[in-house]
């Protein structure tokens, strides 16, 4: 593995803005492709890398850089400890990191931007030095996909509505479907910083790797065909929800399968990690290193978001009353906008109902998600 | 003013601050989901495939017990006995969890 500048003895950094190794004492670069293999034969297979572990959390955190700074990424525990040097089965392939950490920072900052219910100290967090870069590894598979789905739906028959009943089996065939390969990221997140474009992926090499974590993957073939399956579903049931003329579609049972097809690509993909914490509870934002998508909850000032409902609440209580007064004190024109104001705000709150609040219980799990006892799936391994 | 007439009045308040939650709910949800909540859409069926999905049973407004014969036409792993070649990293993960 080549670590050290040529010149200088100095460390190489990947850099995403060049796309080249820097070295960070010098500043000569080079292409990662030319740089020449010292041990070829052994590498046709296998990779060496440090594994340092937890003590909070018992995570993995995989460098190749000895001298970064090793906090743990997933609990933000100040001290990870080194276990042991590994081989690891090299990875088929790798889209390095294209988005740079300053630049990661700013996408989060951007929507930090005019924004009125995220705490001053939280802001204050997204800095560069608090972003991680991690390749998480992914599967990327063909695979085959059956789904039976028995649905119900609503249709309007004058003033009532009647239920009805729906069959439906399909079969997809989808193509370079990412999966999720580590067990300590939730599949809930995973799937969202999609899409990954394969255009940009090389063969891999662990030069790519230098100033950067990465992590192995730790699932068994029925895992990845679960979770291949688990992600299939939730993107079919989508669909087949719309192949459906009714309101309210909703399916009322399901069974689904799928099958990979061979030889799945072991890749690593590039992920930002921006954890902090906010009321004793740790957060993580997820910045997708090859498109800057941004994913995750922030937690938000909760008295200033009480105090906007209640003030809406009490103003629109006073609009609705005052136009019914205003609708039943005299027989003019102006009764009868009152009127329809009234009316139009009582459909419209009927209405919005269900929108409101089924909105506002996802926006909770997503925050839910974002805490990160839930983003990973935490082991206590043993040491030694 | 007669009992009805205190009725109606209740209702009308009741309807006013059932639709006024409403709309406060709708607007919270509006802005939790602009300022807080990033990134919450979820990948397309259409990104992974060419051809969408294939129907191979699409019966509209049929009875209940349908459910069975669905189920019973389509209820079994199709794949069921395919073999694979599973990726070494894979199989070692396995040979690990047996293992532990
Ligand atoms: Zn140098
Ligand atoms: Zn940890």
């Amino acid at each position: 593995m080549a670590v050290i500048c040529r010149s200088c003895a100095g460390r190489l950094v990947f850099n995403p803005a060049s796309q080249a190794l820097e070295c960070v004492k010098c500043g000569n670069s080079y292409r990662p492709e030319d740089i020449e293999d010292e041990n070829a034969e052994l590498h046709s297979k296998y990779y060496d890398t440090h594994v340092y572990i937890c003590p909070q959390c018992g995570a993995e955190v995989i460098t190749s850089d000895t001298e970064v700074s090793t906090f743990c990424v997933y609990c933000g525990n100040p001290a990870v400890v080194f276990d042991r040097v590994a081989k690891q089965y090299r990875p088929d392939g790798i889209v390095p990191f294209k988005i740079t950490r300053e630049e990661a920072a700013g996408v989060i900052r951007k929507r930090f931007m005019n924004n009125p219910i995220i705490p001053k100290e939280v802001k204050a967090r997204c800095v560069p030095e608090n972003l991680r870069g991690i390749y998480v590894p992914y599967w990327v598979v063909n695979a085959e996909f059956r789904e039976a789905d028995f649905l119900k739906g609503e249709v309007k028959r004058g003033k009532s509505s009647v239920t009805y009943y729906y069959t439906r089996a399909g079969e997809v065939r989808l193509r370079n479907l990412p999966i999720d390969g580590s067990e300590i990221l939730s599949d809930d997140v995973s799937f969202r910083l999609e899409p990954f474009y394969l255009e940009d992926a090389r063969t891999f090499d662990e030069d790519y790797l230098n100033g950067f974590y990465s992590n192995t993957s730790d699932i068994t073939y029925s895992d990845l065909r679960a979770a291949a399956s688990e992600h299939c579903h939730r993107m079919y049931a989508e669909e087949v929800v719309k192949s459906v003329k009714a309101n309210n579609v909703k399916i009322a049972d399901s069974l689904y399968w799928a099958d990979i097809q061979d030889d799945p690509v072991y890749m690593m993909m590039p992920v930002w990690f921006f954890t902090f914490r906010h009321e004793e509870k740790p957060y993580t934002i997820l910045v997708n290193g090859q498109t800057g998508r941004v994913v995750g909850t922030m937690p938000w000032k909760t008295k200033s978001v009480w105090a906007f409902a209640i003030s809406l609440f009490v103003l629109l209580l006073g609009l609705i009353g005052f136009a019914m007064w205003a609708a039943l004190g005299r027989g003019n024109d102006l009764a009868s906008v009152a009127m329809y104001i009234v009316i139009a705000m009582l459909a419209g709150g009927f209405a919005l109902t269900a929108t409101g609040f089924n909105g506002i219980r996802r926006v909770m799990n997503n925050l839910k998600l974002t805490q990160s006892e839930s983003m990973f799936r935490y082991v206590k391994r043993r040491q030694g | 003013m007669p009992g009805s007439a205190y009725l109606m009045f209740a209702v009308y308040i009741a309807m006013f601050v059932l639709s006024a939650v409403g709309i406060t709910a709708f607007v919270v949800y509006k802005v939790l989901d602009k300022f807080a909540d990033f990134g919450d859409t979820p990948p397309k069926l259409r990104d992974y495939t060419a051809g969408g999905i294939d129907y191979i049973r699409s019966h509209d407004r049929v009875p209940p017990s349908d459910k069975y014969h669905l189920f019973a036409d389509y209820g079994v792993n199709p794949y069921e006995g395919r073999r694979h070649s599973v990726p070494e990293q894979l199989v070692k993960n396995s040979r690990d969890e047996g293992e532990m």
